[in-house]
């Protein structure tokens, strides 16, 4: 095995997402948790309010490692993650990957979201083919 | 986009570990992959000709969860995904799902589904998906 720690930089993806944003996203991705929506369900719940999509905010994350692999992200990506916190809209998400190694020829990276006020959204990891 | 089962949907209270949901297929055309894009604020003209594969992550759960009753209290807590191919838009992709495990603590359900997807000619992904059913009335932190 070859290893090294050059594995490319991901540049950090920034959002804002509110309602608006999660209303389209369940129509875009055919998910209409109520949970999501401005719904009684959603009044009910343990935050008393719409929870903005998981895959939703993961999306940042695949963007951000769209934006460095290419098509490469798509047919040799690989990304396992935990959610830690609810996004409660709106609020702006932070998507970063900080490069952790390349082991024969995947790139390895820790991955985590943020909300503006540091609040850790998600945290896991992820490896992509840097060739 | 995955149809939403006519028959009655399931119970994610009485899923056992091995229980394969019947597949299903689905396309998925440029408008909406556009429309997906538009909602994720993400511009690449990667996919000018190909679906995200996160996308098709999405929908492949959307399609799962259109086959059941969207309880009080579930929670998607973790997901894991292997991207091994690429889909061209209106290219017809199969979704097989199983469940990996089941198991209940304190009330809580804990349910792991895993997915594959595949194209007519080869595998294109592979998910993992966690999702917690926590009683009403019972507050549950993710971490």
């Amino acid at each position: 095995m070859t290893t090294s720690s050059d594995a490319p930089a991901v540049e950090p993806v920034t959002r804002l997402i509110d309602q608006p944003r999660i209303n389209s996203y369940a129509e875009g991705a055919r998910d209409f948790n109520p949970i999501h929506l401005e719904t009684p369900e959603a009044a009910a719940s343990q935050f008393g309010r719409p929870v903005a999509h998981g895959m939703l905010v993961l999306a940042l994350l695949s963007e951000a490692m769209t934006n460095t692999f290419g098509r490469r992200w798509a047919t040799g990506g690989h990304l396992k993650v935990r959610w830690r916190a609810p996004a409660l809209p709106p609020v702006t998400v932070t998507a970063r990957a900080e490069p952790r190694r390349v082991a024969d020829g995947i790139a390895s990276y820790e991955v985590s979201c943020e909300d503006e006020h540091g609040t850790v959204l998600l945290t896991g990891t992820a490896r992509a083919p840097i060739d | 986009m995955p149809e939403v089962a006519s028959q009655m949907k399931g119970d994610f209270a009485t899923l056992e570990r091995g229980y394969e949901l019947a597949p299903f297929e689905f396309r998925v055309s440029a408008a909406e992959v556009q429309a997906y894009l538009d909602a994720t604020g993400e511009v690449n003209e990667l996919w000018d000709h190909s679906v995200p594969p996160l996308a098709l992550g999405a929908l492949a759960l959307g399609g799962l969860m259109a086959r059941f009753e969207t309880p009080p209290g579930l929670v998607h807590t973790g997901q894991e995904f292997d991207f091994t191919g690429d889909v061209a838009i209106d290219e017809t992709v199969e979704v097989r799902i199983v469940v990996a495990s089941g198991s209940e603590r304190r009330g809580v359900l804990m349910v792991v589904f895993e997915t594959e997807v595949q194209t007519a000619d080869a595998q294109i992904g592979r998910g993992r998906t966690s999702v917690m059913l926590v009683p009403e009335g019972l507050e549950m932190e993710l971490s």
